[in-house]
């Protein structure tokens, strides 16, 4: 069964949590406006690759190379989106 | 020598594992994974060492500091070195458990192995797509790739994602409990090996040392 967006939210921040090393009470934070790619230092395009990576084996998804763009990793709320809508198909 | 200096040296001093109950071939994960597993991996191999359990854990060519380049090597060689180091390690009898984490369980069937122990195992196919997210073609040749700040043989990247995971007769599977794949065990940890800096968890290197020397004892090879 999908995940609310509220449970989908906290999952994607537990992510990025283990992924970059955030304190969790920081990536508590984290907001649909919060900037991500960009913004946070810790987010290299090694990262990326490696967010991508554990978003695949977590959710169960398959993301392609075309899918990776400013709209989906500028901000958590895009990022949400995006999974949210991989999730629904 | 120490244990410390038998995997600095990558070559197990086999004399030295002679008083021990069994031994235990480390396989780490492969290529960039390895550097930040390799702290955790250290802690577990001191425990099992304690428990006098005899320790390998080498290089594999192409990863780590072995000799040969990533930029060389073919999965035949990687399995060609293996199945020579448990030739090796079995010779006097000793039973050797092969310890596989992450992408080298892909090459942990081997003949001489007692028994098999894996931790969130990751088919070839899936290794190969993340490493090549992070390729700059600038960097990169024909027969090379250059991808998590190295250069890789494509021969091995084209291998690597054709190869799947066979599973041994005695076989134990650990995962994350964040894995819906199938396993013997969910443990609850960080994906170490997705980290952006390598770190440690002491406590999951002491459930490795403990659940490794438990299915030993299940399997009679202790």
């Amino acid at each position: 069964m999908q995940p609310d967006r509220t449970s989908l939210s906290d999952e994607i921040r537990s992510l990025l949590s283990d992924v970059l090393g955030i304190a969790e009470d920081r990536a508590a934070t984290f907001t649909d406006s919060t900037e991500l790619f960009g913004s946070l230092p810790e987010l290299d395009s090694m990262a990326v690759a490696n967010l991508l990576a554990e978003l695949e084996d977590r959710l169960g998804i398959i993301i392609e190379a075309d899918e990776v763009d400013g709209d989906m990793l500028g901000t958590f709320g895009g990022l949400v989106d995006f999974v949210d809508g991989k999730l629904s198909r | 020598m120490s244990f410390e200096t038998r995997c600095l040296a990558g070559l197990p001093a086999f004399n030295n594992l002679l008083d021990q109950r069994f031994i235990v071939l480390i396989l780490q994960p492969l290529f960039e994974e390895a550097n930040r597993m390799r702290r955790t991996l250290a802690l577990m191999a001191r425990a099992l060492d304690r428990n006098a359990v005899g320790v390998v854990m080498p290089d594999l060519p192409g990863m780590g500091e072995h000799a040969v380049g990533a930029e060389q090597v073919g999965i035949r060689d990687v399995d060609t070195a293996l199945k020579s180091l448990i030739d090796a390690l079995a010779t006097d009898g000793r039973p050797v458990l092969v310890a596989g984490f992450r992408a080298a369980c892909l090459f942990d069937t081997l003949p001489g192995a007692a028994a098999n122990w894996r931790f969130a195992p990751e088919p070839g196919d899936r290794l190969v797509r993340t490493l090549m997210r992070t390729e700059t073609p600038e960097d990169s040749s024909d027969t090379q790739a250059f991808v998590n700040g190295q250069l890789v043989s494509r021969t091995l990247l084209d291998d690597l994602s054709r190869i799947t995971l066979h599973d041994p007769q005695r076989l134990r599977t650990l995962r994350l409990s964040t894995d819906r794949a199938a396993a013997d065990r969910h443990v609850e940890a960080s994906p170490l090996w997705r980290h952006a800096e390598p770190g440690e968890d002491p406590a999951l290197a002491k459930l490795f040392a403990e659940d490794i020397r438990n299915w030993a004892e299940t399997c009679g090879i202790s």
